[in-house]
């Protein structure tokens, strides 16, 4: 077997256990909210006491729990959501539609945040204490205290009212020209805010990871070995102090995947981006359970995949890795 | 020795100034009845008055007309009442988890770091709207929330420190007196782990208020008490006309942000010339 199918075995295996884990959390979560899936259909259509009855025992939600637990793995199991109260529609279908804009926005961030923190990184980083060191160091720490729902909405007061120059919600236009081209540039225009208010803090993230990087770098006796060797200034910077540090950086960015998504619920919200981040908070303020759970449920596959494919950039990367348990 | 750390971590330049940013707020939060007594929730002038045009109401008023300072420094203590809360909770229930799954090693190891796993891997954000929504929206809710997710960073950290520790002198000699793994763990190992937590203190206080003022933005804050982030909420409506009612209090929620980063800044700094 070679190494990334080897990866991408161990990662599943590895992952059954954390979505075991988080079904059955989902599952206790299902049992504690008030009414359940059949009260939620009823308040739709209407129906007496009896008639509940019936749809509980049909829909497998009457029983003892334990009962009700099987029958939840088993949906699970067949990709059945089941359905969400406020859309009347199956939650995968909901789902379905919203997701594509959240991966959008972070696919987006993510280009952004590691754009500029990496640049930013590689100038903190390439003389540590300087100046311009600590400029920078200290600009990264402002950015990660900024809270991205306000930077959002300075961002809308400033680009909506002062400087009307960028739209301020959805990621289409109302009057978006015809064409393909013209299609994909309106929502690249209309990610732009979005995608700061957001990435603000992920830029200090990059940033940060990659100084400290090339901080442990520059100690390093093979940096010295080449410095003494009379290697360029140029190409030490590069080859032997901000490449190694790059490494790390590619971590952080599957680490923080989960707190993307966190952070598109609000974001979402201030943007009014019908995405899965604002979809989770309309679950909860319409007391849509079956709808949250499914939120949860494939945010966490989310991660779970996103962070599979990090792993597999990482051996990819970095020959080291993978090879010890062959 | 855990003192000095603290005291040379304030002489740090970041030290210095986050705490004295930290300093202002945690009086704010004390003095609120005294400096600005009353209801904060009360009309007391006209709608929108801009800030510094009545000295009486140095930020200005909001759409209804109350008092925008007195709500930011009534804000003060909830939001920082949430985040202490949180940060204790996470760092008691996390160290304590670290240390014993550190020190019995096997099953229990095993079972406590496959839940951080999993913990890990939902979002957190969404995992505090859940449980908000099974809880319903109050101060001891907020803090459930918001720990159920932070205790894992912990408990990574001083699992490894008490693997390192863990066949130390002083450890093997106290399990040979013949006391339990557990008791040692928490009595012996853990005291020497906890310099490793202190350094993460500051990024789970800090995360805690910015999750607090998003999920009180959202609505789903305790509804009767002033928070930064239901007045930005409520500001929305009038922002593209008076900004400085979103400004000011998420200029009071930046830098109180920014002074526990500071203060942690300066707490890893000073860790790491005590470690090398």
């Amino acid at each position: 077997m070679n190494r990334s199918a080897r990866i991408v075995v161990l990662r599943l295996a590895g992952a059954l256990p954390t979505l075991l884990i988080v079904a059955l959390a989902a599952f206790a979560l299902l049992e504690f909210a008030p009414g359940d899936a059949v009260d939620a259909y009823l308040a739709e259509t209407g129906g007496d006491a009896g008639y509940a009855a019936e749809l509980r025992r049909r829909l497998g939600l009457g029983g003892t729990a334990w009962e009700r637990l099987a029958g939840f793995l088993l949906s699970l199991a067949t990709l059945d959501l089941g359905r969400s109260v406020v859309f009347s529609r199956p939650v995968v279908s909901v789902i379905a539609e919203r997701l594509p804009n959240t991966l959008l926005l972070m696919a987006s961030t993510t280009l952004f945040a590691a754009g500029l923190g990496l640049l930013g990184g590689m100038l903190a980083g390439a003389r540590p204490g300087s100046w311009r060191d600590r400029g920078l160091s200290v600009t990264a720490l402002a950015f990660l205290a900024m809270p991205s729902f306000w930077l959002g909405l300075v961002l809308v007061v400033a680009f909506a009212v002062t400087w009307p120059l960028l739209p301020v919600a959805g990621l289409r236009g109302l009057t978006a020209p015809p064409g393909l081209a013209a299609a994909v540039l309106d929502t690249a225009w209309h990610l732009v805010l979005p995608t700061i208010a957001l990435g603000a803090g992920y830029v200090a993230l990059y940033l940060r990871t990659l100084r400290a990087g090339m901080l442990m770098a520059w100690q390093a006796d093979h940096v010295r070995a080449a410095q003494a060797r009379g290697v360029s200034d140029g190409a030490v910077l590069w080859r032997a102090v901000t490449r190694p540090a790059l490494l790390p950086t590619v971590v952080i960015a599957g680490q923080n995947i989960g707190t993307l998504v966190g952070g598109s619920v609000v974001v979402e919200t201030v943007f009014a981006i019908p995405g899965m981040g604002r979809l989770a908070y309309e679950a909860v303020t319409g007391r849509d359970t079956p709808l949250l759970l499914g939120v949860i449920l494939s945010a966490t596959v989310l991660v779970l995949a996103v962070n599979l494919l990090v792993d597999l950039l990482l051996a990819r990367l970095d020959p080291r890795i993978g090879v010890a348990d062959a | 020795m855990r003192d000095d750390l603290l005291g040379r971590a304030a002489l740090t330049a970041e030290g210095l100034i986050g705490l004295s940013l930290l300093v202002v707020a945690a009086a704010l939060a004390l003095a609120a009845p005294l400096l600005l007594p009353g209801d904060p929730f009360d009309i007391v002038a006209r709608p929108l008055l801009r800030p510094l045009s009545d000295p009486a109401h140095l930020l200005g008023t909001d759409r209804l007309g109350r008092d925008i300072l007195a709500m930011i420094v009534h804000g003060a203590r909830p939001s920082l009442i949430t985040a202490l809360s949180v940060a204790a909770v996470a760092l008691g229930v996390g160290m304590t988890a670290g240390a014993v799954a550190g020190m019995l090693g096997g099953v229990a190891d095993e079972v406590i770091m496959r839940l951080a796993d999993a913990v890990q891997t939902v979002p957190s954000f969404v995992v505090a709207l859940a449980v908000l929504s099974v809880l319903g929206p109050s101060l001891p809710g907020l803090i459930a929330a918001l720990a159920v997710s932070a205790w894992t960073a912990p408990a990574r950290v001083v699992r490894s420190e008490v693997l390192r520790l863990r066949g130390a002198p002083f450890v093997e000699s106290s399990l040979l007196l013949g006391r339990g793994r557990i008791p040692v763990a928490l009595t012996v190992v853990l005291p020497n782990a906890i310099t490793v937590a202190l350094a993460l203190s500051a990024v789970i206080v800090a995360g805690a208020l910015l999750s607090e003022a998003a999920l009180s933005f959202l609505g789903l804050g305790d509804p009767n008490r002033p928070s930064w982030g239901a007045l930005i909420a409520e500001g929305r409506q009038v922002m593209r006309t008076a900004p400085h009612v979103i400004i000011a209090p998420g200029m009071a929620l930046f830098l109180t942000v920014l002074g526990v980063s500071l203060v942690g800044e300066g707490l890893a700094k000073a860790l790491s010339k005590q470690t090398s």
